[in-house]
């Protein structure tokens, strides 16, 4: 069963890091922004840049020219072009915020998009079975399905790095040129602030850890009161206030923690706050007005200008400690995304033989199959020949390996031991993509997707050549609506795309399923119990018409209601994964057997 | 650097547009002020005193000591006055320091827990009791699911907000009174283009917002496409046909056109942007600092070291401006989504509990329908018409019928899940709106079609609530034993007191999906206290064999109660004492088994072509 992880990523503690690993991650999502939407990405760039050079020229060192020019009695013109000066600087800095505003706002759809684009790609052509693993699911396909949200988030940290390295390059810049000292006292601050940092972000790491089960019940809390499947038994009995109970307590576990882990941050942060800017600005004011005032070898315009620097200069270090960290703390999501891009499939894309045209016998032989990570096969050991045009049942209990069996007749799966020959000749021979076409499947959860009647029908573009033959199929799939439809086979269905698009209800849009296989050309037919959500005259109906439009096809059917597999040839029952009983219905009902036993116990009450 | 992002600013899901709204957005940033204020009002308080004494330790180093050191550098005073100057301020920002980093990192999560506590006290209450209809409706139910993603972060939000936008606003002002002191022509100035910024912002806001409102559908659609290609639901279908390659046009459509609005509204957002600069840097700035320089150097209207305040005051103006601009935008947004909460929460159900109301009397119910209708809101035709029905006590009773014909929805009416539109449901003579809501409810257990398995014990999910003695775990265990799980719970470590489901614990287990419903069902035969059973399709996904001995065991399981099935497979109907046969709505046949087939309808028709295939055999 697949569970949703609300959060699967963990809080990184600062020894976990891995640089050069953080590194190449980080550069390889660059290189995907870079490559759709460079123009963005380079203005974000630069703006960065640009942003901490105006900030520098319109703080410090205007505070110092105008001062001290005030103070040295410069004339007006002087000071006032250096003033227009200035302001030119701020409007053409926010002219550029103004551009790049622009820039991102197509960059980003062209970033998201492009992001899901790749995933997309790639998604399509994992194989089923890694698909289907829980662990991967829950991590990597997570991972992905981020990846258009994420990226904005890596993109977020390479502005922020832009931007405090160009900080650090000018402020410091200016510092360095007017007084060594003051850069000196900088550093010892910043060594403060860095110390401090990383104290609270390992403090932090282990508060999470503590908070994280704790969250996850609130979590769960929430679903249940939120998710409108719940609603009907919350109402009819007094669960909810266990559930209230619940949270009560999760609440009080969750604020003790943060109590007690709280306790020693804050004492860091009061330490690195009182220390590192505090008396370090009370410290360089000291030292700058003994320079200005007792030994007068400094002008006021100095003082401000450099105290403005000095404050901003330790800050902003400070600022980035905090984003290497951050760096770091996304590059663990980065190794999913990149652990989901690099995985490899065998089955998917997979190039060999164009299969013959012609329905051909199947054979398995010795046929096992386990699922990845399980440790029970899910079928072993199957044997079976199917003749051509043979109607063939398999029957069991849920999870006796039905759907698994039929899944690997598809290719959807490549089996684990034995072999699968279609026409004699082992399926994996074939080229994947061309040995699927010969298979017309319904399954038991099969998916309408939103698009036109005629995309639904044939699973690909409908061409105007193919209207024929997919009104054809609906006709006998039973959905007679679409002889009134006015667009006809173009008429979309759900309102994803069109507002004006069709609502199919349960029944029609299983007979748009099954049109699927009336429309394609197959030699091979599989049902997965595709008469599950009927009532019992639409089922009757189906599997008449099923059975006609079939005759010159193999069709293979899975089911547990036995009255509808009784009409097969042959009759195959699975218990756990391996073939117990085999023949007709009648052969196996004078076996009496499982089957049988099954078969009565199913018929007890349609025969008083 | 706020503006880094690209982003700041934009009003994420909307703009009021009409003075209305206005008076709604500050409405409802009250509104969660108050929550807030029921929940913690120390936590207000402080939250409002922190950023107060933040802005203003700004304003004292800035404006008020730079205007000391530049004094005694004028007067050639020496540096000791200053230092005394210097010391107090140093106490001021330690004590500043102390308080604000153990606000943050101490008070705040533990006070966050508190209010957040509070908070879903609140709307979970409130879901418990709002109409089952309300969750059925898209648009309510939109409204409460986006209220409660925005629980955990919003009260914060509107309260930082609030704060911030406080204490700005204070910094505004005595930068205003310090620059009216000593250049009052400068106030004008940066008012005129203060306001000009901010007509522009606006128009900028409301084209950022029709960009987003075009976009809306589109992205929309490529949400859609993504939920599609990820999902391992349609993964199988994908792989075996083409429907990849429609379903990536329709993508690439929707991006494209994105791209189109974008364009046509950013280019007027970005052009803004320079225009609004322009008030501020060559209006705010250039003439503001030219006005001071010129009027110091020309005339030495004041002395340098108001200069240096002017000058200072004037550039934290600007600055406390735009960040108010950015705080409103925010103030905006939450506005707005607190709309969604408030909503929630102040929404009357229709159905809900009297305290006054009549009691139920215990023991066996008689329930009758009398000309029962019900439509559902907003549909054009009623679900269900002229329903008559009487259901004596101990009864067994079946509604069978086609996929869409009103059985559930029948089942729901009964368990006044929704009330009738037209005609009544009595119990025990009394129409069952004037009983008490939560006594009435109690009258009835239930299994749904799509019933659900919490993440609690086994123990705990079959009596649905926490077991309180050894007789309440007997009866769990019973009822365990009857719906056939007993052989799959009985080998377990923990017995009966084994977590379902990996929510909690990863060694919690699940069980398949035939297994889940057997522990639905277990619940009907454990309630001890409702007289009525309502048993909706059980049995879909249970193979026969468990089918068979889920019906054998809750003649027995359910002796004495009234039980209400709900099947399209005939063969369970056969056992009740009466079968109502519904068809669009309503009833078209009544009777027992025997009496139905005699009559030889529509019930003997649906029967004997679900039979045909098991009558060869020819068992009778």
């Amino acid at each position: 069963m697949r569970r949703r992880r609300h959060n699967t990523q963990r809080r990184l503690k600062l020894s976990e890091i891995d640089f050069a690993r953080t590194v190449k991650n980080h550069a390889s999502m660059l290189k995907y922004m870079l490559k759709f939407a460079p123009a963005a990405i380079i203005s974000q760039m630069l703006f960065c840049i640009f942003v901490s050079f105006a900030d520098t020229m319109s703080g410090p060192v205007t505070l110092k020219f105008v001062f001290n020019g005030l103070s040295e009695g410069k004339s007006f013109p002087e000071i006032f072009k250096f003033i227009i000066l200035i302001s030119m600087i701020i409007l053409a800095r926010h002219a550029f915020g103004g551009l790049n505003e622009y820039f991102m706002s197509m960059g980003r759809v062209k970033i998201s998009s492009g992001m899901r684009r790749t995933v997309f790609e790639k998604a399509k052509s994992i194989d089923l079975s890694c698909y289907e693993t829980a662990e991967f699911y829950n991590d990597f396909v997570w991972a992905a399905s981020q990846a258009d949200d994420k990226i904005f988030r890596v993109m977020h940290l390479w502005s922020l790095l832009f931007a405090r390295v160009s900080d650090i390059v000018f402020i410091g810049g200016f510092m360095l040129i007017n007084d060594y000292t003051l850069f000196a006292f900088s550093v010892v601050s910043m060594i403060v602030r860095v110390i401090c940092s990383t104290k609270i972000i390992n403090k932090r790491y282990e508060m999470e850890v503590e908070a994280k089960p704790v969250l996850r019940e609130l979590d769960y809390t929430t679903r249940v009161f939120y998710l409108a499947d719940y609603a009907k038994e919350i109402r009819l009995s007094d669960m909810h206030k266990t559930l209230f109970k619940n949270l009560k307590k999760t609440m009080t576990r969750l604020r003790d923690i943060y109590m007690h882990r709280g306790k020693k941050i804050a004492l860091y942060s009061i330490i690195s706050d009182c220390i590192a800017s505090d008396l370090f600005t009370a410290a360089t004011l000291f030292y700058l007005c003994m320079r200005t005032m007792v030994y007068h070898t400094m002008l006021f315009g100095d003082l401000s200008a450099l105290l403005s620097a000095t404050t901003g200069f330790s800050f902003r270090m400070g600022e980035f400690i905090n984003v290497l960290a951050n760096f770091a703390q996304e590059s663990l999501y980065i190794d999913k995304f990149m652990s989901f891009m690099n995985t490899e499939s065998k089955t998917e894309l997979r190039k060999g033989r164009i299969p013959e045209s012609g329905v051909k016998e199947i054979e398995l032989r010795g046929v096992s199959f386990k699922y990845t990570g399980e440790e029970h096969c899910s079928l072993s050991d199957i044997n079976i020949k199917i003749k051509p045009y043979e109607k063939i049942a398999l029957v069991g209990y849920n999870g006796a390996g039905k759907s698994t069996l039929a899944k690997l007749l598809m290719n959807l799966y490549d089996v684990s031991e034995g072999s699968i020959l279609v026409g004699g000749i082992d399926i994996r021979e074939f080229d994947v993509s061309e040995y699927r076409k010969q298979f017309g499947a319904v399954f038991q959860d099969y998916k309408i997707f939103a698009g036109t009647v005629g995309e639904n029908v044939m699973m690909d573009f409908a061409q105007e050549k193919d209207h024929e033959r997919i009104i054809s199929s609906l006709h006998d799939s039973g959905f007679d609506k679409i002889d009134r439809l006015s667009d006809g086979v173009n008429t979309s269905v759900t309102r994803e795309f069109n507002a004006d698009g069709l609502g199919l209800s349960g029944g029609e849009e299983q007979k748009i399923a099954i049109a699927r296989i009336f429309c394609k050309d197959c030699e091979y037919v599989i049902l997965d119990e595709p008469s599950s959500a009927l009532d019992p005259i639409s089922e009757y109906n189906l599997n008449q018409s099923m059975m006609k439009l079939s005759e010159n096809k193999t069709v293979i059917f899975i089911s547990h209601r036995l009255s509808t597999t009784c009409m097969a040839d042959r009759i195959y029952m699975l218990e756990q994964g391996k073939i117990i009983e085999q023949g007709s219905h009648d052969e196996l009902m004078s076996l009496d057997g499982k089957y049988a036993e099954m078969f009565n116990k199913q018929a007890e009450k349609y025969r008083m | 650097m706020a503006d880094l992002s690209g982003n700041r600013g934009i009003s994420k899901i909307g703009l009021p547009k009409k003075g209305g709204q206005k008076l709604k957005i500050i409405k409802n940033n009250i509104y969660i002020l108050r929550l807030l204020w029921k929940a913690s009002p120390s936590r207000v308080i402080l939250n409002l005193s922190i950023y107060l004494i933040w802005r203003m330790n700004g304003i004292l180093y800035n404006i008020f000591l730079m205007r000391q050191i530049m004094k005694a550098i004028e007067n050639d005073a020496g540096m000791t006055h200053v230092m005394i100057i210097l010391g107090l301020i140093l106490a001021y920002s330690l004590t500043a320091s102390i308080f604000n980093n153990w606000f943050n990192n101490y008070y705040i999560p533990r006070s966050d827990a508190v209010i957040q506590e509070y908070l879903f006290s609140r709307v979970y209450q409130k879901a418990v009791e709002c109409d089952l209809a309300c969750y059925e409706n898209p648009e309510f139910y939109d409204k409460y699911t986006r209220a409660n993603s925005e629980l955990m972060t919003r009260g914060a939000t509107v309260l930082d907000n609030l704060s911030n936008m406080a204490a700005i606003f204070t910094t505004m002002l005595v930068c205003v009174c310090v620059i009216l002191r000593w250049e009052p022509a400068a106030v004008p100035i940066v008012a005129v283009c203060a306001v000009g910024a901010t007509l522009i912002d606006k128009k900028r806001a409301s084209k950022r917002y029709d960009a987003m409102k075009e976009a809306t559908p589109y992205v929309r659609q490529c949400d859609y496409v993504k939920r599609t290609l990820y999902l391992a639901d349609y993964a199988k279908e994908i792989r075996l046909g083409k429907i990849f390659f429609p379903l990536l046009s329709y993508f690439d459509e929707a991006v494209k056109r994105q791209l189109d609005i974008n364009h046509k509204h950013y280019t007027i957002v970005g052009a803004l942007r320079v225009l609004r600069e322009v008030f501020m840097s060559i209006g705010a700035y250039l003439a503001v600092q030219g006005l001071i320089v010129y009027r110091y150097i020309a005339f030495r209207a004041y002395d340098l070291s108001d200069v240096v305040t002017i000058i200072n005051a004037a550039g934290t103006l600007q600055s406390s401006i735009y960040s108010f601009t950015w705080n409103l935008s925010d103030f905006m947004d939450n506005g707005l989504y607190a709309e969604n909460i408030r909503e929630f929460l102040e929404y009357e159900p229709k159905i809900k509990e009297d305290e006054n109301a009549k009691p139920v009397k215990k023991g066996a119910n008689h329930i009758t329908l009398k000309n029962v209708s019900f439509r559902y809101e907003g549909r054009d035709n009623d679900i269900l018409k002229n329903i008559n029905i009487d259901i004596p006590p101990g009864r067994k009773i079946a509604f069978v019928g086609h996929n869409g014909a009103g059985k559930t929805t029948l089942a729901k009416l009964l368990m006044r899940l929704y009330d009738v539109t037209g005609g009544e449901i009595l119990l025990d003579g009394t129409d069952i709106r004037d009983y008490r809501l939560s006594e009435y409810r109690k009258v009835y257990s239930a299994v749904f079609q799509d019933f659900k398995i919490f993440a609690s014990t086994i123990a705990e999910n079959v009596l649905l609530h926490p077991p309180e003695n050894d007789e309440d775990r007997e009866r769990a265990i019973q009822a365990v034993k009857d719906s056939g799980l007993y052989s799959r719970t009985e080998h377990l470590e923990k017995g009966m007191d084994t977590l379902l489901t990996k929510e909690f614990d990863d060694d919690g287990i699940i069980m398949s999906g035939g297994e889940f419903q057997k522990l639905a069902v277990a619940r009907v035969f454990a309630n001890k206290n409702s007289s009525v059973a309502i048993l909706d399709e059980p049995s879909s996904a249970l193979d026969p064999i468990s089918e068979y001995e889920i019906f054998e065991n809750m003649i027995d399981a359910c002796r004495g109660k009234t039980v209400i099935f709900i099947s399209h497979r005939l063969s369970s109907a056969v056992i009740a004492d009466k079968i109502y046969m519904l068809e669009k709505g309503e009833i078209i046949e009544e009777g027992s088994h025997r009496e139905l087939m005699e009559k030889n309808g529509k019930y003997a028709e649906m029967f004997k072509m679900q039979s045909e295939k098991y009558r060869r055999d020819g068992g009778d």
